[in-house]
């Protein structure tokens, strides 16, 4: 059997010769962010901004299944943290016409050779095309982390948020949830022009930069899933706590996961 | 699933069940030293900025809502945003409020009847000692205020760690403050936490004065940078038990409580972090 980081004994040597096979992924890029829509008490209570674009995970080579990201050196312009993971649209609402179109669901990962349905807590609704409405309600019904359907947030946005303001939704889900495995309906209660999209992280790299600095980010430490991430996978990445805009510069290094 | 191994956790983590907390704080004012006879550690409370109206409306840091079980604290990664501090991450539950502006039983207790319980390694509904605090809602003028944790006729005005009601003998003598300013209550020597305060004598009144009084459930505390976002790691810094986010329960009644920043450093701030927790 193939040595396997997803394996409940992954070794250093299976890692050693993966990365000596097939060459760790090193990757850079940087994003222009611009300023968002402030958070209210109704809406996450933290002021959050997707950063335009996605960085898409290359196809491996041969004998690889994916890659594990175990750290990410980020900078910022602006004080604030930054969150990157792998990506998933659960769900979008074109605000003008109040139509939800379903998205993915948060897939099924094996994490230490356990088959584990993942759930997002970190969930954002997104302005991905600036949204025309006064304070409008969006409720959003969705299917919690235990695998119940048919509960239900209800955030109360701000008026008009910018594109790409982020708000995350985690503090409005129902009593007892953390995190939503995929969303089956959105409303709006009012709205002439926009769409939201719900998306969903699994947590790759948290960290706190401030200007000028660069922090390489071990929040996630040794309680970091690995997450395999393969061709299909994006990773986002998110500003919280500030609405400021700020440019942003991140370089990870993946490790190859053999197959 | 409940957790006993650090694959739990990662485990619980991949599938969702943990609640973040995350946000800034509010810009705080300067507020006043501690002395030595007012609790000799200066701490400011920081709340988070989008709810609150420091320091007199002090919203709470958002988790994931209603957590049903033990929550486990794991790690925070803390920017003072501002000069380096120390400080960290703390639950708050207020006692009561207290009077500065009169003499005698000054001490108004909240509904809520403590102390608070927790389940702890296994044995439910079990007591918990906290770290006594006031914070000053409005400031105290012209002379500065003096009080014991006792009542006026010199009976117990504090249950200590150990469940003893305890006739408190140090003069905490307050600094003339201005609002927000907060303190760590002197306890007799030998106690190091208080489960419940039941009354305070104020010997010497301020014109005028108020605070209300907390009990602290500290999480996480280091030293929150200037420049980079400090790590704090429960599980290698937090001892044999990993600290709850979610609040504990008072005996009857439901005591009011909120988590905010802390920072020990008189100067202002507007702090931010994020923080996780892991269901248990």
């Amino acid at each position: 059997m193939a040595p396997n980081f997803a394996s409940s004994t992954p070794t250093i040597n299976a890692g050693l010769v993966a990365e000596a096979q097939n060459g760790a992924l090193h990757r850079s890029f940087g994003r222009r962010g611009s300023s968002s829509t402030a958070a209210l008490a109704t809406c996450g209570s933290v002021s959050c901004y997707r950063m335009p674009g996605t960085v898409p995970i290359p196809s491996p080579g041969s004998g690889v299944a994916g890659f594990v990201f175990p750290t990410m050196n980020t900078w910022t312009e602006d004080p604030c943290i930054m969150l990157a993971g792998i990506e998933y649209e659960l769900g979008s609402l074109t605000v003008s016409t109040n139509t939800f179109s379903a998205g993915s669901s948060m897939p099924t990962e094996t994490i230490r050779g356990v088959s584990v349905q993942t759930a997002a807590a970190f969930c954002f609704a997104v302005c991905t095309v600036a949204v025309t409405a006064t304070t409008p309600t969006l409720t959003i019904t969705y299917t919690d982390q235990d695998g119940n359907t048919g509960n239900s947030c209800a955030p109360v946005l701000p008026t008009s948020p910018l594109i790409d303001t982020a708000f995350f939704l985690q503090p409005h889900l129902a009593n007892g949830d953390t995190a939503m495995r995929a969303v089956t309906n959105m409303s709006i209660s009012t709205g002439s022009a926009g769409t939201i999209r719900v998306f969903g992280l699994l947590p790759l790299t948290i960290s706190h930069n401030t200007s000028s600095q660069m922090f390489a980010s071990d929040m996630l430490g040794f309680f970091g899933p690995d997450y395999i991430s393969t061709t299909s996978d994006k990773i986002a990445v998110y500003r919280v706590t500030s609405a400021t805009a700020s440019d942003f510069i991140g370089m990870y290094t993946g490790l190859p996961d053999p197959t | 699933m409940p957790i006993s191994t650090l694959d739990d956790i990662i485990t619980n983590i991949a599938a969702g069940k943990f609640t973040i907390a995350m946000g800034t704080s509010v810009t705080t004012s300067t507020v006043t030293a501690a002395t030595t006879n007012s609790g000799s550690q200066t701490l400011v409370i920081a709340p988070i900025s989008i709810g609150s109206t420091w320091p007199t409306s002090m919203a709470s840091y958002q988790t994931a809502p209603a957590l049903s079980g033990d929550y486990h604290h794991l790690s925070m990664v803390y920017s003072a945003n501002a000069s380096t501090r120390g400080g960290g991450l703390a639950r708050f539950y207020r006692v009561g409020t207290l009077n500065l502006a009169g003499t005698g039983n000054q001490f108004t207790h909240d509904a809520a009847t403590f102390p608070l319980t927790r389940t702890i390694f296994g044995a439910a509904t079990q007591p918990i000692a906290l770290i006594p605090v006031i914070m000053l809602t409005a400031p105290t003028t012209v002379t500065a205020p003096q009080f014991q944790l006792q009542t006026s006729g010199g009976a117990a005005g504090y249950v200590n760690q150990d469940g003893t009601s305890v006739i408190g003998t140090k003069n905490f003598t307050l600094p003339v403050a201005n609002v927000g300013s907060a303190f760590f209550l002197r306890m007799n020597d030998g106690d190091y936490a208080c489960r419940d305060i039941t009354q305070i004598n104020v010997s010497v009144a301020a014109t005028a004065g108020a605070a209300d009084v907390y009990l602290m459930e500290l999480l996480a505390d280091g030293i929150a940078g200037q420049h980079v976002g400090s790590l704090y790691d429960n599980v290698v810094d937090g001892g044999l038990r990993l600290c709850r986010i979610n609040p504990a329960a008072a005996t009857s009644g439901t005591a009011s409580s909120f988590l905010a920043l802390t920072s020990f450093v008189t100067s202002g701030t507007t702090p931010s972090m994020i923080s996780l927790a892991v269901k248990g």
